[in-house]
């Protein structure tokens, strides 16, 4: 199976029928892919970010501190 | 039932998308309990339930930098991170990286990447599967010295050498790193990223199951700088993964995000679970596991050369894989929840000092 290419008439085709996210996402891909390409990195590094804070604050909620060595090293 | 599948947008494949929570968080469970980053579960395990095999690596990649990154903080908080070790490596690591990346697109354009790349996950989870049952079968003379809560690290229990030796390359420049209190020739760090990276650009993998014991045992790192170093590895190379396959659109970031809800909170929990865990019992379930993945890449590789059988076997595949990681992961929920509850009636039960 092969990716959308910026060029692909497919690709547009089949982007119109997608739901308007992934519309605008693949379209995205097809105007700019380097701004796609950090798009991407910056909604990983966010997502990590925030869900991995908020894992250590419900964990220390339940008496695990993960910011003290002996456990944070686990 | 159509609810519960949804249409990647670009790989243009209907996924059954709780499949990708089971995935997230029973993975993210399993590698914070072994201290792994379990890309060598994901990868197949998105490949079976529908994905082409680059959209896999590359889904796969960006899961794991995000679920990494936390946790390379707080190693590099903890003053675990050897960061001249980790830049020299990062250099090797990024050209082996793309190396791996640019053979799975060629490989693909060939129209043999997911033969090759399920090829090399037979080989990869046979050979750890070997290791870690060989370790299970003779290890009760380590259960007896390390304690039944002993040593979890599946990096160790796979490619544990006879002994712990040091290859000492003296081939200048030799550089000193502070951290990891070593003296070393700057090539073996770079040989060792380039090997690592390869192995991650082409099979969606950290790398961690080899980088961390290369670090100990051909480096001579301590074993928490290592597993550090190893840390900040995987999440620059798997921002560089998921950079350069997002690049070539073969990243589908709505998927890399339901597994990392999932993956971030389950690797903290598999972490914590070391301390409730008996980690021999568990070992043998990893054993197991691995064995099973193995299995389902196989029944995979079987469903594409016998089309009359495939609807079976590719549904076989995936009850499989899916099943294996529920399992480990739920055993390993279980005693958290058991050791968590222990704890705090224990604490309860502790009486109050009065001033």
């Amino acid at each position: 199976m092969r990716g959308l290419g910026p060029d692909s008439a497919a690709a547009r085709a089949l982007a119109a029928q997608a739901s308007d996210w992934a519309s605008w996402w693949t379209s995205l891909y097809e105007r700019d892919r380097l701004l796609f390409t950090l798009a991407t990195l910056g909604a990983i590094v966010l997502t990590g970010a925030v869900l991995g804070l908020l894992t250590d604050a419900l964990l220390k909620r339940l008496g695990i501190d993960l910011t003290k060595r002996e456990m944070g090293e686990r | 039932m159509e609810l519960l599948y949804a249409e990647m947008p670009f790989s243009r494949v209907r996924i059954f998308w709780p499949g990708l929570v089971i995935l997230g968080f029973g993975v993210g469970v399993i590698g914070g309990f072994f201290g792994i980053g379990g890309g060598w579960m994901v990868t197949p395990g998105l490949n079976i339930l529908g994905f082409p095999m680059a959209f896999a690596i590359g889904t796969d990649l960006a899961h794991m930098a995000g679920k990494s990154l936390v946790s390379t903080l707080r190693h590099a908080r903890f003053g675990n991170v050897d960061f001249r070790l980790g830049v020299l490596m990062v250099a090797g690591t990024i050209v082996g990286f793309e190396a791996g990346a640019q053979t799975v697109m060629w490989l693909e354009r060939t129209g043999r990447v997911d033969v090759i790349v399920r090829l090399a996950y037979l080989l990869l989870l046979g050979l750890v599967a070997w290791r870690l049952l060989r370790d299970v079968s003779g290890g009760r003379s380590d259960q007896a010295r390390e304690g039944e809560g002993g040593s979890h690290s599946v990096a160790s229990a796979a490619l544990r050498p006879a002994g712990r030796r040091r290859v000492a390359l003296r081939i200048p420049p030799v550089l000193r790193f502070p951290r990891a209190g070593v003296r070393c020739s700057a090539w073996c760090p770079l040989a060792v990223g380039l090997g690592t990276g390869w192995l991650s650009g082409l099979m969606g993998i950290g790398g961690g199951l080899i980088r961390v014991p290369a670090l100990i045992y051909l480096l001579g790192c301590p074993t928490h700088v290592a597993v550090g170093t190893d840390l900040f590895e995987v999440a620059v190379s798997g921002l560089y993964g998921a950079a350069t396959y997002a690049y070539k659109g073969r990243t589908e970031l709505a998927a890399a995000l339901i597994m990392l809800i999932g993956a971030s909170a389950g690797a903290q929990i598999g972490a914590v679970a070391t301390k409730y865990a008996r980690g021999y019992r568990i070992r043998s379930m990893l054993a197991v596991a691995v064995t099973g993945c193995g299995a389902s890449v196989l029944l995979k590789l079987l469903a594409a050369v016998q089309p009359q059988a495939r609807r079976l076997l590719e549904g076989a595949a995936t009850v499989l894989i899916l099943s294996l990681v529920s399992a480990l992961a739920g055993s390993i929920l279980r005693q958290f929840l058991r050791g968590v509850r222990q704890e705090r009636a224990a604490r309860s039960k502790r009486p109050v000092a009065l001033l």
